[in-house]
């Protein structure tokens, strides 16, 4: 028993004094993440066996204000969790998340769902499907103007009509009034896409989760919802947090990248710094393999060992790539390696970083 | 310089609607294969490009037919025109031997039952006429050949990663050493590096088995990676056509230059993307002239009007635009 | 409930199955307004023997009989001839059938005392026959043909139908005249009775009670039984399955093993539930506390049958609870409460119609089990309970008593399995199609 408990306590990503510095000190930070653990319990029928999925292993994360943080990695890496836990829907094992409104400091990882549910407004998630992430039985009125019926902002109808048709405007679904009654079948998947913007922004959040927004749309279409993403956080000052396994997306949109790999941070640092310098090498396997449209390079061996996904339930002792890694050492296979500074901007999780 | 293993020349296939319209999925398709070569063929969703797949190995629902055109795969006694031959004669003699497919979904379209070893063997008896035990010798080689230990011969489906069946897929596509393989958006559910991964393994494959290879995708960049030539789609007609370096790199169509600029580039400056406004067109009912005057910016009179021929500018290049 | 379900009844009406069994629906409607509109009375007095027994013929044959045997038959009538205190009243009949009536009673009302009436037929020839006698105190007595005491030592046979045959046969064609006389006291007024051989569209059972007031009244409460029992079941289901599902789905996100353990035996009870056998259930009750009325039965049938529906709507609200939009509508902060009925009920409507449909008859035919064993109450003319009735004399030729109760059966349940079949159809290839 000792040595479970000893187990479930234990830190499991140790970070460097300079990162942590580098997360606590930040003044512009929206929301805080420190050691966030989340863990799902693996039930067999009717017993509660002792085995969890480590979806998450003590993330420690900062989302400056105004910033877009790419989360990238692939799938199983945990980045949706993340996304999912900022915004509850996903019960948090341990550890904090800290959002900062106007000087206030609130762990929201601590709150009972009622305590939270006023914090709602100020964490957004625009999902993954356009098909399925909008009620089918729904008109689109109804559907966007739902958030401000929930958190009672707005109580006459009229008014809220009023607001819908602005946020329809907004999200370049013109004529409004043209979409108000239709239901979600007779859209296309960009105007779904749209109208779940609308009914994300719609509480004027501060932070915006955004799951792999793009990824069920046609090429065409991507890049209109892309720009509409970004013109509307100028324009009501919002903060992003970008999931995607599309690294080039990523860079595109990203201020920041942060890469995730069985639910442990391995680099994280600025856009350009990511992509052009790799020091992690899952980051330099990762953009080893994405296809590019420019046709000198061509896609040679990929530097990752073996074909096997890892496994979240049993996690390695040291370092979580150690298993893949073609440049892998002794001290990787036992100790796991703390998250170090490389550049400004640029931090890593390697023994030895490239 | 090879010769072509598949050949399809004014390709038509339509959706029969029980209101009596009908999709025009497929609206004179040409092109080829050619032996150890791949083409790409590219384009959004509703433009066809799995409709095309379908009629190519014909696999149709009841309501779909052939209209028009051929389609002649290259077998040990010539050129046969498939679209021609009756359903049984087919499945006897030109399906997986000739051309076999890798569908969508592929890695899903593994029975659970059956162990993997097995299932490949049944694929191969299915069309020739040799033991089991060859039959099993040569699948173990097969599983060899796409990096699996054939000591997992008796594994099932879901004992596998994701990537790992989609190998099995291709062994089971290779098979019957087809002359011509068609790929349906073979990676699609992959991450990123078992994508490169298993597209590495397919263009190894190719060089050592030499078969043509037709893959559909509406990845852009991947085709980048696979293909020697590519051919653009848009609602049911090729609307460009020609080597890899050129439509990449001069894109003519204006759909080809518009779609080049959409896509974010990993290096390189990074540019304003642009989309196309406007939504495909529905097959029932696609626009006068050409299909893609809607959305084009560079849309003429002559072009709401009359549809722009696929036309040989050079190059070995087609285009089908009047402003080119 | 918004878009589907005008499209939806539109599609419905057009399928071939929903308007067969919405045909049949409507006939057993037909019923219904029928039962309640002109044989309202019939529900008390079900059980009344000694009312139809009067009244009635017993074992008519229905009136259209004479369609296949091509003989005329003397009609049944009830009629009253005031004889303003009269020491004679007469009732004359013109007979012009083949077949004779197996009775006329005549009840006859007098003033007090102590009275002698007699009763005499005078054949069409002319004849007169003393017919049956009555000397009596009370304000009323009853003569008939078929007891009369004279008529049967006259014709030396046993009382009954036969002797009433023997008049008529003897009498022939023509006018008859019945003469009651009384002495000692007057006669106010008397009741013809000609029971008849035939009566009414599906003639008399055993007791002479109306068998097609019987039929008719089998309908409402047939449908009362059905839609009670399916509504109680499907108002049970739903609610256990919508909660049991939701939240046994959450328990696994939020790790809350507490709910987990009561969504997973939920799910155990109902597949109890499924197994429980209600019939015997209902046989006991029966016997240990008496005779249930059709509503008991309807209502414990009810309580009974959610095991079911509550188990598909468990895995319907758990798939949904999985959704994205179920996801994102909890990110923008909708109370569970909220999601799970305006949101996952919605979704899961389709399945329990269907099978609260399906389930009407099941019920009905329950319940018709249990009348027909005698175990429920005597007081309702239910199908079940005809048959019943009808179940000794099975071979003595009665059709009429069970084959209209049995094809009402037949008629009412093939009305909602079409109808279920119909919906099934329409609702769920479209499920499919639901892009």
């Amino acid at each position: 028993m000792p040595s479970r408990i000893a187990e479930l306590e234990k830190d499991l990503a140790p970070i460097s004094e300079e990162y942590e510095r580098y997360c606590a000190q930040d003044s512009e930070a929206l929301l805080k993440i420190v050691k966030l653990r989340v863990w799902y319990p693996l039930f067999r029928g009717l017993s509660f066996s002792r085995k969890y999925v480590k979806a998450l292993n003590d993330v420690t994360l900062t989302i400056r204000q105004g910033e877009i943080l790419s989360l990238v990695g692939e799938s199983g890496c945990g980045k949706t969790t993340l996304g999912k836990a900022i915004a509850r829907l996903v019960k948090i094992t341990r550890g904090k998340i800290i959002l900062n409104l106007d000087g206030n400091e609130v762990d929201i990882a601590s709150l009972s769902d009622k305590e939270f549910h006023r914090y709602r407004r100020y964490i957004q998630v625009i999902f993954q499907d356009p098909y399925e992430s909008l009620n089918p039985r729904l008109k689109v009125r109804d559907i966007i103007a739902e958030p401000l019926i929930v958190h009672k902002i707005v109580r006459d109808k009229k008014e809220l009509e009023k607001y819908v048709i602005k946020m329809l405007e907004q999200v370049q679904l013109t004529p409004p009034e043209d979409y108000l009654d239709r239901y979600p079948h007779e859209l296309s998947g960009g105007q779904r896409q749209r109208v779940a913007i609308a009914r994300a922004l719609i509480l004027r959040p501060r932070l915006v989760i955004a799951d792999e927004p793009i990824s069920m749309l046609d090429v065409s279409l991507r890049a209109d919802i892309l720009n509409l993403m970004m013109d509307l956080k100028d324009q009501f000052n919002l903060t992003y947090l970008y999931i995607t396994h599309d690294i080039a997306t990523a860079r595109y949109v990203g201020n920041r990248i942060c890469v995730l790999y069985l639910g442990f941070i391995v680099e994280i640092g600025d856009s350009d710094k990511v992509v052009f310098n790799p020091s992690h090498p899952y980051t330099r396997a990762l953009i080893a393999a994405v296809p590019t449209v420019d046709s000198n390079r061509k896609i040679t061996d990929i530097p990752i060992k073996g074909d096997v996904p890892p496994n979240p339930i049993e996690l390695p002792e040291g370092c979580p790539f150690y298993p893949r890694c073609i440049y892998a050492r002794e001290k990787c296979a036992r100790e796991r390696p703390p998250i170090v500074k490389i550049d400004d901007e640029h931090f890593v999780a390697c023994w030895y970083p490239l | 310089m090879s010769f072509e293993v598949l050949k399809v020349q004014n390709l038509k296939m339509y959706y029969y609607m029980e209101d009596g319209q009908f999709v025009r999925a497929v609206d004179g398709i040409s092109f080829s294969v050619f032996k150890g070569r791949t083409l790409g063929i590219v384009g959004e969703s509703g433009c066809g490009k799995s409709s095309l797949a379908m009629t190519l190995i014909r696999i149709l629902p009841a309501n779909a037919k052939i209209v028009n055109g051929s389609i002649e795969v290259l077998t040990d006694r010539g050129y046969v025109d498939i679209t021609k031959l009756s359903e049984s004669e087919l499945r006897s003699r030109i399906r997986w031997k000739y051309i076999s497919i890798i569908p969508q979904g592929a890695m899903n379209a593994l029975n659970p039952f059956i162990k993997i070893g097995d299932q490949i063997v049944e694929a191969i008896l299915l069309h020739e006429n040799i033991s089991r035990r060859e039959a099993e010798e040569r699948a173990k080689n097969l599983l060899k050949c796409v990096n699996i230990d054939p000591s997992r011969f008796d594994s099932y489906p879901h004992e596998l990663s994701g990537g790992q069946r989609q190998r099995v897929v291709i062994a089971m596509a290779l098979a019957t050493y087809p002359k011509v393989i068609i790929a349906d958006e073979p990676t699609t559910a992959l991450d990123v590096i078992t994508q490169a991964q298993v597209i590495k393994l397919l263009k190894d494959l190719q060089k050592k088995f030499n078969f043509g290879l037709l893959f559909i995708t509406h990845d852009l960049s991947l085709i980048a990676q696979v293909a020697d030539y590519v051919a653009v789609m848009y609602a049911g007609k090729i609307v460009e056509y020609g080597p890899l370096d050129k439509v990449y790199n001069e894109p003519l169509h204006p759909y080809t230059k518009a779609l080049l600029e959409a896509i974010p580039r990993l290096y390189g400056e990074k540019k304003r993307l642009r989309g196309i406004p406007g939504t495909p067109p529905d097959l029932r009912n696609p626009p006068p002239g050409c299909r893609f005057h809607p959305r084009c910016p560079y849309a003429d009179e002559i072009c709401k009007k009359e549809e722009p021929e696929l036309r040989n500018v050079g190059e070995g290049r087609l285009v089908a635009c009047h402003l080119v | 409930m918004t878009y589907e379900w005008r499209r939806n009844i539109k599609l419905l009406l057009r399928n071939s199955n929903v308007i067969a069994g919405l045909v049949l629906l409507s006939f057993i409607i037909a019923l219904c307004i029928l039962a309640f509109v002109k044989y309202g009375w019939v529900l008390g007095k079900w059980c009344d023997y000694t009312f139809w027994e009067t009244y009635y013929p017993r074992g008519a044959a229905p009136s259209w009989i004479s369609i296949f045997t091509g003989k005329t038959y003397m009609p049944y009538m009830n009629k009253y001839i005031s004889c303003n205190r009269s020491n004679i009243c007469i009732f004359t009949i013109n007979y012009t059938y083949d077949e004779p009536p197996q009775d006329i009673d005549f009840i006859v009302y007098k003033t007090a005392g102590l009275g002698n009436i007699t009763l005499y037929v005078v054949l069409p020839n002319g004849t007169k026959i003393p017919v049956d006698n009555s000397i009596t105190t009370s304000s009323e007595t009853s003569l008939s043909i078929a007891s009369g005491k004279y008529l049967v030592e006259m014709f030396n046979m046993l009382p009954g139908s036969l002797v009433t045959f023997k008049l008529f046969k003897i009498g022939g064609r023509g006018v008859y005249k019945f003469i009651v006389v009384s002495k000692g006291v007057k006669i106010i007024g008397m009741r013809v009775i000609v029971k008849s051989q035939v009566f009414g569209l599906l003639g008399t059972d055993i007791y002479g009670r109306d068998l097609w007031a019987g039929l008719v009244w089998g309908a409402p409460i047939s449908l009362m039984v059905g839609f009670v029992a399916a509504l109680v079941s499907t108002a049970i289901a739903v609610i256990l399955g919508i909660l049991s599902g939701y939240y046994g789905f959450f328990s696994r996100i939020f790790n809350i093993f507490s709910l987990y353990f009561i969504s997973e035996a939920l799910v155990w009870t109902y597949d109890v539930i499924i197994n429980f056998p209600a019939l015997i259930l209902l046989i006991l009750i029966s016997i240990a506390y008496g005779k249930p009325s059709p509503f008991e039965v309807a209502l414990i049938l009810g309580l009974l049958g959610w095991g079911g529906t509550a188990r598909v709507v468990h895995v319907i609200a758990q798939q949904t609870a999985a959704t994205p939009f179920v996801e994102a509508e909890r990110s923008i902060g909708v109370s569970d409460l909220r999601i799970m009925f305006k949101h996952v009920l919605p979704h899961a409507m389709p399945y329990v119609l269907i099978r609260t449909i399906l389930s009407i008859p099941a019920a009905i035919i329950t319940e018709a089990v249990l009348s027909f064993l005698g175990l429920s109450s005597p007081f309702y003319p239910t199908w079940g309970r005809m048959l019943e009735a009808a179940e000794p004399y099975l071979q003595c030729g009665y059709w009429w008593w069970w084959v209209p109760p049995g094809l009402m059966l037949a008629i009412i349940c093939l009305a909602f399995v079409l109808i279920g079949r119909g919906l099934e159809e329409v609702l769920n290839p479209r499920l499919r199609h639901y892009r």
